[in-house]
């Protein structure tokens, strides 16, 4: 019996303080090493602080010669065994390092490799999580009963090489070869992965001009600024300008006299003239009727004389007096810029097969047991992924700012609470007790954490907000914000004439030359009398995935006033009372930054091909642990079971076997030493595959002739891609299909519109006939003669009839308009995909040929 | 750009892949396309014109005398 310390086996270890009547050492795969002694019962309390729990066992393999002692385990005790009172105890002993945790942790991060590591598809809780890490590889865990050592060991392949066992090396009647379980032959995944398409920006919807006779329609309706115009859109900017001022045409008076200043005239001499001429200063086409015309020649007649035959001179001045009607074409010049605010949530599912190549095990048509399905539900892939860390993971190493982990133990008070450090520098050894107060400090030797709460760590992290208080440990992840320039935002004011300011909302950014300038009072920019806004500079805009923590907790600065980060890797910013921390760049599977997340697929890009590759290893560890269907025992002499280990796989020839030979890993070493008998019982696990290996292919061409167009335009078939490191199994990787509505980021304007056109019912014509009524209406009015009240309501009703279709009624009864119709950015609600791709059989290791006659 | 010519050139996928589907989320409905018609409410505008134009004549005032007047039935 030892202490703890002592872990190195030395010649002070060659004795025995109990007296030992059988021993047993057990190595079970994925268990921890295990000793079981019978020994005299040393009436003694075992578990006794002052005793040494502690054990070193060995075997000398040359008694009675030169002593050749091999150790051979060295664990502790585990429990006060049974029948205490016995005169024999059997005191069983385990293999288990005071450091395994860490051992199992530092180990498990050597397999954090894709494909077989896939935080997309690990919990966010979990993913340091060793045993969440261990679930897609093919490996368990082992630990050496002498060393101590924590290694991972795949349940087929041997990475410490192969023992032989000849028909001498095992006792002839201890051979059990059996099958197990039948071998699973497919295994079925379902995953998706969801994620919110986010895009802003602005699309320029171009100029028109248009010519209407009832251009005041579009004049008056054209769309305002901040106006929305359906799903995910606004209006940014938006101009509509009469460009003949058709709205503010004057009508002008022209006149004129002639008075005849001669001293002597004849009869007949135009003594005055005069005219008055009233008409619309009309800028452009137009169409005009002349509603009304009375004209009066003139007579002189000195002589005439009246009905009695006096004399009565008659001079009567001549005259002309006409009305017209004129209606002005509208010439309206628009522009039109929209601001597109996406936020379209996707689904993509992608369901396949993978198939075990196995020999055939059972004919039973009613074994159902062959298949497993895997549903799983991946990470939202369009926010970053949390590197997180158990505390495990980083203890005794130099931890960076902004580092979050996950204390070890959720059962303790703030074991669920996730801390982000602080404070730089090298953790303790020993794990601290967390906090689940927000903000609260731990120190944990050079580094304090802050605790970010219980709530399950976010993968989303806030943006900034002014004048907001914010706790130690607050990460935020400031977006960059959308802008225009100070020239576009004006254009709308400066072609007005006069120039008017522009109205600008607080919050509104816009670009002046090298800097920016957020509104933080309402007002108008751009008129020529000055700014009534107030306008502060910012001398640049965060990059938007550049995530910064709170290292001094405070408040944060004034509204709209985004301090101007500094976005090295640890450089501070200050922000008021707050000290923010750059903490460096998030990793969002999907692709973009934060608030621009514009991919439309997953799995169709680079990294959702990982996420497709860790889903085969899944599904292949399933199946390649399920295909070890034959188990075999056999019992070998003692010294022969020490060359065994849980990492190596034993061949055993036997005539009596199939093809004269098995091979297998080893699962289960039990070596026994009783009663003078030393042997050693083995079980190793077969696998039934017919160890073919899968290769890649490019494929053929299906589209054109390779080199015709670039590799990316070609279309292929049977194309077959190896997940990185494996040889036994392929994929086709998928072709992404565009989103239905053909909407893709940064938006253009022929992705949005559906259809635009300007539609014209017939106005030159409707204006004509308007017109036409008009003059009719004048005529009723001169010419239907009134004798009596019911003659004078018939002329009202008949002129009234004739007004009803005037030019305002027939442009209205005949209206043009731009016609324009849109897709919407959000709620479509339809892009939800599902794929299925196709896997090659998993090729799996022949290690028995159950086909094979035995070689007797 | 290369995704337009895709949908021209690949409108399905090869016999590789089985052609993506949309699978619709229970109950939601999709929002339809917005249709602006701006400018049906326009009515033109209406403007009067005149002409108005007068001249006066000069004309010699003569004497004229009247008829003899008469003054009544013969007697």
């Amino acid at each position: 019996m030892v202490d703890e310390t002592e872990t190195t086996f030395g010649s002070e270890h060659h004795r025995m303080d109990e007296y030992v009547f059988s021993a047993r050492r057990i190595l079970t795969e994925g268990e921890k090493p295990k000793l079981e002694l019978v020994i005299e019962n040393p009436r003694v309390g075992l578990l006794s602080p002052l005793r040494k729990q502690w054990c070193w066992f060995a075997w000398d393999s040359n008694w009675g010669g030169t002593p050749n002692i091999i150790p051979q385990f060295f664990g502790r005790i585990v429990g006060i065994p049974s029948d205490l009172q016995a005169e024999t105890l059997t005191i069983t002993f385990i293999a288990w390092p005071s450091d395994y945790v860490k051992q199992l942790q530092v180990l498990a991060e050597t397999l954090k490799i894709p494909p077989f590591y896939d935080p997309v598809f690990t919990d966010v809780g979990k993913r340091d999580d060793p045993m969440s890490i261990f679930e897609s590889h093919s490996k368990l865990i082992c630990v050496d009963p002498v060393t101590h050592v924590v290694s991972a060991s795949d349940i087929l392949d041997a990475e410490d090489g192969n023992v032989d066992f000849t028909a001498d090396d095992h006792f002839y009647n201890s051979l059990h070869v059996s099958p197990g379980a039948v071998p699973k032959t497919v295994i079925s995944v379902d995953a998706s992965v969801s994620w919110t398409q986010t895009a802003r920006g602005y699309v320029d919807m171009g100029n028109n001009l248009f010519t209407s006779w009832s251009g005041d329609g579009i004049l008056n309706e054209w769309p305002k600024p901040l106006a929305s115009i359906g799903s995910g859109l606004t209006v940014f900017t938006a101009l509509a300008v009469d460009v003949n001022r058709t709205a503010d045409i004057v009508t002008s008076t022209f006149s004129g006299s002639y008075q005849n200043q001669e001293k002597h005239h004849n009869d007949g001499d135009t003594l005055s003239f005069s005219f008055s001429w009233t008409v619309p200063q009309i800028h452009g086409s137009y169409q005009s009727k002349q509603i009304t015309f009375n004209s009066r020649t003139g007579l002189i007649d000195p002589f005439a004389v009246d009905g009695d035959g006096d004399p009565s001179p008659t001079n009567i001045g001549a005259s002309v007096s006409a009305t017209t009607a004129y209606v002005p074409m509208w010439t309206v010049r628009t522009s039109m810029t929209l601001e597109y605010q996406a936020a379209r949530p996707h689904t993509e599912r992608i369901i396949f097969r993978l198939f075990a190549n196995v020999q055939p095990t059972t004919l039973d048509p009613n074994v159902s047991e062959d298949s497993e399905t895997i549903t799983i539900s991946g990470s939202d892939v369009g926010v970053p992924i949390i590197d997180l860390l158990n505390w495990t993971t980083i203890s005794g190493t130099h931890v960076d700012v902004g580092t979050v982990i996950f204390p070890n133990d959720p059962q303790l008070p703030g074991g669920r609470s996730a801390q982000v450090a602080t404070v730089a520098g090298t953790a303790g050894t020993v794990e601290p007790d967390f906090s689940d107060v927000v903000g609260e400090i731990t120190i944990d030797g050079g580094v304090t954490w802050a605790s970010l709460g219980v709530a399950s760590p976010t993968e989303s992290a806030a943006d900034w907000t002014g004048v907001s208080n914010v706790p130690t440990g607050t990460t935020i992840l400031p977006r960059r914000p959308i802008y225009t320039t100070y020239a576009a935002f004006t254009a709308a004011g400066r072609l007005q004439f006069p120039p008017v300011g522009t109205p600008i909302s607080e919050g509104t950014i816009l670009q002046d030359g090298a800097v920016f300038k957020v509104c933080t009072v309402s007002g108008t920019v751009g008129a020529i009398t000055g700014d009534t806004a107030t306008l502060v500079t910012l001398p640049t805009l965060p990059d938007g995935k550049t995530y910064f923590i709170a290292t001094t907790g405070g408040t944060t600065g004034a509204q709209y006033v985004i301090p101007n980060f500094n976005n090295t890797l640890h450089a501070t910013t200050a922000d008021n009372t707050v000290v923010w921390t750059a903490i460096g760049s998030g990793d969002i599977p999907v692709g973009g930054t934060p608030g621009n997340v514009t991919g439309s697929t997953y799995f169709g890009q680079d990294r959702g091909h990982r996420s497709i590759e860790h889903l085969i290893c899944r599904a292949r560890t399933r199946l390649r642990y399920a295909s070890r269907a034959v188990t075999s025992q056999f019992q070998c002499s003692y010294l022969r079971g020490t060359e065994l280990t849980l990492r190596k796989s034993a061949t055993l020839h036997d005539y009596r076997l199939p093809g004269g030979l098995i091979l297998g890993k080893v699962t289960g070493i039990e070596m026994v030493a009783d009663g003078g008998t030393f042997s050693t019982n083995v079980t190793i696990q077969s696998s039934v595959g017919f160890g073919e290996t899968v290769t890649s292919e490019i494929g053929d061409p299906t589209f054109v002739a390779d080199g015709y167009v670039a590799p990316h335009y070609q279309v292929r078939t049977n194309v077959i891609v190896l997940p990185p490191t494996l040889s036994d199994v392929g994929y086709s990787p998928l072709v992404p299909i565009a989103d239905e509505d053909g909407i893709r980021f940064p938006l253009e304007k022929n992705m949005l519109v559906v259809s635009e056109s300007f539609i014209d019912n017939g106005g030159a014509v409707a204006v004509g006939a308007g017109l036409e009524a008009m003059r009719t209406a004048a005529v009723q009015q001169a010419t239907i003669p009134v004798t009596s009240i019911s003659d004078d309501e018939e002329k009202q009703r008949a002129i009234a009839l004739t007004q009803s279709n005037s030019v305002t009624e027939q442009l209205k009864r005949h209206p043009s308009w731009y016609d324009l119709v849109l897709k919407p950015i959000n709620g479509n609600g339809a892009f939800n995909h599902v794929y299925h791709i196709k896997c090659t059989t998993l090729a799996l290791p022949k290690m028995i040929d159950m086909q094979e006659e035995s070689t007797s | 750009l290369s995704n337009d010519l895709e949908a021209i050139v690949r409108p399905s996928q090869t016999l590789d892949y089985a052609p993506a589907k949309v699978f619709y989320t229970p109950g939601q409905i999709g929002t339809p396309n917005t249709h602006l018609m701006i400018g049906r409410g326009g009515s033109g505008k209406v403007f009067s014109g005149s002409y108005n134009a007068n001249s006066s004549s000069y004309m010699t005032q003569y004497v004229n005398e009247k008829k003899h007047a008469d003054f009544g039935t013969a007697f």
